[in-house]
């Protein structure tokens, strides 16, 4: 089940209290609200630009807040959290790829096609130089760029996002500034 | 391939394998770019040493296009009616969401249990009706040979007579029985299942 598919009638006949939902939830409405208000913006740019959707960057996100509300997560650290929202972001796009009918899986598009899905190329291409940069990436690029270049994440902490070993992340980022730093010379 | 070697940097070392060339000072550069540090006087040691650094340049190009775009997305997101909804819309969703999956948790067993018991029924049936298929037949077909000579007889005194022994019979009371109850258990969840819902 998506959150997606709640509706306005069921959340105005919802009878439950808050206190319902901090039962279900490792932290309460306030605590969330100031989680919220720091990552969606950079949590919905990760997705959007990677995806090069915006529609399904909006359902992502509130998936990947649903997700991580119910996860039992100990850690306090806000670092960690966030770590653990963009884990969560990165795996459910993946899926959505995975099921979706004109895309192939990550793994046989890196091993083979430069580009896992045209309808997410054609959107990144009608944008800015970097926007064609990007389409002409793997998604799997994508992310690892984005994540390193915008979000600031180490090795370490990409790895844990991605799915990876910690000891590829160097090698594949390499790969991916210099495919991104040639087709950006060469625009 | 990245860089011309010996032109690189004063500080940092390259790496002189062929396949990764990196500089020490990569992360340097990335945590001025990232923090602000870059554009300001703070930075210019460091913007002097990307300006001779091939790796170093290149971490700067593709950081600076991200960042571009990543401000560019920002402020796409902040545009009404786009981006990320309200932080409480995705709460109330997510509560409601949870409490949906907790329902759906907790009637699992109902619903198995429902299940299995209307499997019962219909394999009772089916099971009751084979093993006494014959004395069945045999009294359907006297049933249908008696309206053909008596149609009167259907609705006569006739009738009463063939249930009332047709209880008599432990064999055909077991197979009432057992449809019965699979009615009454049928019955019996269904109502619970239309209390439930509403």
């Amino acid at each position: 089940m998506f959150i997606r598919e709640i509706t306005v009638a069921e959340l105005e006949s919802s009878k439950a209290g808050p206190e319902a939902a901090e039962q279900t939830f490792h932290m309460d409405e306030q605590t969330f609200h100031g989680f919220y208000e720091k990552t969606a913006r950079p949590l919905w740019s990760y997705l959007c630009r990677i995806s090069g959707d915006a529609a399904l960057a909006d359902d992502l996100v509130q998936e990947s807040y649903f997700r991580f509300l119910r996860a039992q997560l100990k850690s306090d650290d806000e670092a960690h959290r966030k770590n653990y929202l963009f884990r969560i972001a990165t795996n459910l796009m993946r899926d959505h790829w995975r099921r979706g009918p004109r895309s192939e899986s990550l793994d046989s598009a890196s091993r083979s096609a430069p580009q896992t899905d045209e309808h997410t190329a054609d959107r990144l291409q009608q944008r800015s130089d970097l926007g064609r940069a990007l389409a002409r990436l793997k998604p799997r690029e994508r992310e690892l760029l984005w994540l390193a270049y915008v979000e600031g994440s180490s090795h370490k902490e990409i790895a844990e996002m991605v799915g990876l070993r910690a000891g590829s992340i160097r090698l594949l980022l390499f790969r991916a500034r210099r495919k991104m730093a040639d087709l950006l010379r060469h625009e | 391939m990245i860089g011309t070697g010996g032109a690189a940097n004063r500080e940092g070392t390259m790496s002189e394998s062929p396949k990764l060339q990196h500089c020490e000072r990569e992360q340097q550069v990335l945590d001025a770019l990232l923090s602000g540090r870059w554009a300001g006087p703070w930075g210019e040691e460091i913007r002097e040493h990307a300006a001779a650094c091939a790796a170093c340049s290149e971490v700067v190009l593709v950081a600076q296009a991200l960042q571009r775009e990543s401000t560019v997305a920002a402020e796409e997101a902040g545009e009404p009616g786009a981006g990320p909804p309200p932080a409480g819309l995705v709460w109330w969703k997510a509560q409601r969401a949870a409490l949906r999956a907790a329902e759906e948790q907790a009637a699992q067993p109902i619903t198995l249990v429902a299940r299995v018991a209307q499997a019962f029924g219909v394999l009772a049936l089916a099971g009751t009706a084979l093993w006494q298929w014959p004395r069945i037949s045999a009294w359907l077909g006297s049933a249908h040979g008696v309206e053909r000579l008596h149609p009167a007889a259907s609705t006569g005194t006739e009738w009463i007579e063939r249930l009332s022994q047709a209880f008599a019979s432990p064999a055909t009371g077991f197979l009432l029985a057992a449809s019965a109850g699979a009615l009454l258990t049928l019955m019996a969840f269904a109502a619970y299942v239309v209390w439930r819902e509403e």
